[in-house]
């Protein structure tokens, strides 16, 4: 039995030994058996490839961006390949507000007249009241 | 031949005189740094010429940033780690413990040739998490400094010095309950 203010793992060097034995003539052979059986089965060629690896990712990588990049340009200019039927059915959706500004554009090359302006005061917020009292 | 006389040989293209070095420097040592994890002869022997593949396969990308014993600690850590999950894994689709099967190899090991205390220890390591078995193992059997544990582990040494105070502690009380 030990004392109790003894500290166990430092009780005995024999505890930080291996308590196994290994098979008679082991390490002797064993460096002779392992470089015999790396040299069999592992070439360095793996050591080569791993080398390769980050220029193969850089390559991949550039691969992507570009094809990634073609895709989104080839859908953002590909304006000159709407026909004039496509035209039309966008025009459909455009807003009340754009439809306005486009009719102005056409008015103004003609000059607008004071109807125009009214619509437009109107459009705007403007107050019947005030639209009024400017006319005056 | 030291480690710097190896990297040297290998530098210079002679590249199969510095791998029989290594192995003739560290079999040894890692037979025991492996065996200490897995228990068993067999298990460690096949481990270890694995071990020595990944080493020679891996030498042409040493670029002599870290030493030469670190560098073969850490694959040789790593090696055991992928083992061992590889054993828990097994363990899971047999439906049992991996760390039974572990305290079932020491006492039917018929290579161990210690006492009752030195059984208990190696059972008292296997029932560590993996971590602190590591940091154990290479402070208290190998004695490296917490400098090379952590150049082996990429952990910081005030980890490496928590995990081990926790594992010391575990095994420390552990073995004072069966023996004093």
């Amino acid at each position: 039995m030990k004392k109790d203010t003894e500290d166990i793992l430092l009780s005995s060097g024999q505890l930080k030994k291996m308590p196994f034995d290994v098979p008679p003539g082991y390490f002797p052979s064993l460096a002779e058996r392992t470089t015999r059986r790396v040299m069999q089965a592992g070439t360095q060629e793996y050591g080569i490839i791993r080398k390769l690896v980050p220029y193969f990712a850089t390559a991949a990588m550039f691969a992507i961006i570009a094809t990634v990049g073609t895709f989104f340009l080839s859908r953002t200019t590909g304006e000159n390949d709407y026909s004039f039927e496509d035209y039309i059915v966008m025009s459909d959706s455009f807003s009340e507000m754009f439809t306005y500004a486009m009719d102005s554009r056409q008015y103004a090359e003609t000059a607008p007249d004071e109807q125009d302006i009214a619509d437009y005061l109107i459009y705007t917020g403007v107050s019947t009241e005030c639209i009024e009292l400017s006319y005056k | 031949m030291t480690d710097s006389d190896i990297i040297k040989a290998y530098k210079d293209g002679r590249h199969e005189e510095a791998f029989r070095q290594i192995v003739e420097n560290y079999s040894e040592r890692l037979y025991w740094h492996v065996r200490r994890f897995l228990c068993c002869h067999e298990d460690t022997d096949d481990l270890l010429q694995d071990i020595f593949i990944k080493i020679w396969t891996a030498l042409p990308t040493f670029r002599g940033d870290s030493k030469l014993f670190t560098w073969i600690y850490r694959i040789a850590t790593n090696e055991v780690l992928n083992s061992l999950r590889k054993n828990r894994i097994r363990a899971v689709f047999k439906s049992g413990n991996p760390e039974d099967d572990f305290l079932k190899k020491i006492d039917e090991d018929p290579y161990f040739n210690g006492d009752h205390l030195q059984r208990e220890l190696q059972k008292a390591i296997q029932r560590l998490p993996e971590k602190q078995r590591i940091v154990f193992s290479l402070r208290y059997f190998d004695e490296l400094k917490y400098e090379e544990i952590a150049a082996i582990t990429g952990t910081s040494e005030g980890a490496l010095k928590a995990s081990y105070h926790h594992a010391y502690g575990k095994i420390k009380k552990t073995l004072e309950e069966k023996f004093l």
